[in-house]
């Protein structure tokens, strides 16, 4: 029997590997293999003596730090004054509960003397006003 | 009165006849008070409710006799007996009717102290927005430890619609409740407001502003006090 040959008693591992990306020109290219995954092998009898066979394709280590979050500083005065920092994002009655430890259902915010939607985005630096809106007479 | 105290602040002659003030709670018999202070004869006042023993705690201007009195009629009354000026009540705030008779409300200087925000709506846009007389709109609005004024020429479109833009529904009004469901409320905040209100007026025809918006907190734990308008549109 040829040595090269496989037995069936030799499992052999079968990289799979990423599916093979198509170029703008249609020409098929194959793309770096990102990860390797090892078949299960056929269950073998407990006396026979396996060889462990090692995939030689390299493994790209994954990105293990997480991109860093951007922050934004919401200022606000009026009923309580202070400034908190939140990711970029963060909609501004949110925010603004989170800084008055309160809902913010009926809060007026302003912002420059306007009137300020509560479901805003904030995405920079921004400050506010907060009032409370009662009607009593 | 001998008004030599702030005769040279404020003439209230001008204003004689002149000012109206729809809403007698404790907010507006606080600033009725202080208006009719300033000297200011014939003032115009609106209510249509009665005095009631709970009324007597936080709405500074009635006394246990003027229980089962119609606001109006008491206000008027206590008024004179405090100032000697006479007064004109208006014992029904019927605002259906009084848009059918705009006349009655033709007043340069209407003051609102009612206790919803339907009723500020109704009587800005369909009594008082250019209205062709009314040049100094002032109202007020009070929660239990905060309040907010607003002082505007409602002949001014850009600043009736920045007043307009505080017309929030009643829905979203924050209100303190005690143990039984009552709107919680005492009487040093609305003789704080009515005090704001009474300086709105006077700085109006001192020439210092025509358009202002404050609200304040009164409470020792979150006092504050923001000008919530700029000074000018």
């Amino acid at each position: 029997m040829n040595d090269d040959t496989p037995t069936n008693n030799e499992p052999v591992a079968t990289p799979v590997v990423a599916p093979v990306a198509e170029t703008a020109s249609g020409d098929a290219s194959v793309s770096t293999p990102t990860e390797v995954v090892e078949v299960a092998a056929p269950a073998v009898p407990a006396d026979t003596v396996v060889d462990t066979v090692v995939s030689e394709t390299p493994v790209v280590p994954l990105e293990t730090a997480p991109a860093p979050v951007e922050e934004v500083t919401l200022t606000y005065g009026g009923m309580s004054e202070g400034s908190i920092k939140v990711p970029k994002g963060t909609i501004l009655s949110k925010a603004l509960a989170t800084a008055l430890s309160k809902d913010t259902t009926g809060l007026s915010i302003r912002s420059a003397g306007r009137l300020v939607a509560a479901g805003r985005v904030l995405n920079e630096d921004f400050a506010v006003t907060v009032t409370q809106k009662s009607s009593g007479g | 009165m001998d008004i030599i105290k702030h005769a040279s602040l404020f003439d209230p002659v001008p204003h004689d006849g002149q000012v109206a003030i729809i809403g007698l709670g404790a907010l507006g018999s606080a600033l009725a008070l202080l208006l009719a202070k300033l000297d200011i004869n014939n003032l115009h006042l609106y209510d249509s409710d009665v005095v009631e023993g709970h009324n007597l705690p936080n709405q500074m201007l009635y006394g246990t006799s003027d229980v089962g009195r119609k606001k109006a009629y008491a206000a008027a009354i206590r008024l004179e007996n405090l100032t000697g000026n006479m007064h004109s009540w208006h014992n029904s705030v019927d605002l259906e009717a009084l848009r059918h008779r705009r006349d009655r409300l033709r007043y340069k200087t209407v003051f609102v102290c009612v206790d919803s925000m339907n009723a500020r709506e109704r009587l800005f846009n369909g009594h008082v927005y250019s209205n062709g007389v009314t040049t100094t709109f002032c109202e007020g609005r009070m929660g239990l430890s905060s309040g907010s004024a607003y002082l505007i020429n409602p002949c001014d479109v850009l600043q009736a619609d920045a007043y307009r833009e505080d017309l929030y529904p009643d829905n979203e009004v924050l209100q303190e409740r005690g143990v039984c469901g009552n709107v919680l409320s005492i009487g040093g905040t609305a003789t704080a407001l009515a005090s704001c209100m009474q300086w709105m007026f006077i700085d109006k025809f001192r020439g210092l502003t025509s358009f202002d918006a404050i609200s304040f907190g009164t409470s020792p734990w979150k006092q504050h006090a923001v000008r919530t308008f700029p000074r000018s549109p």
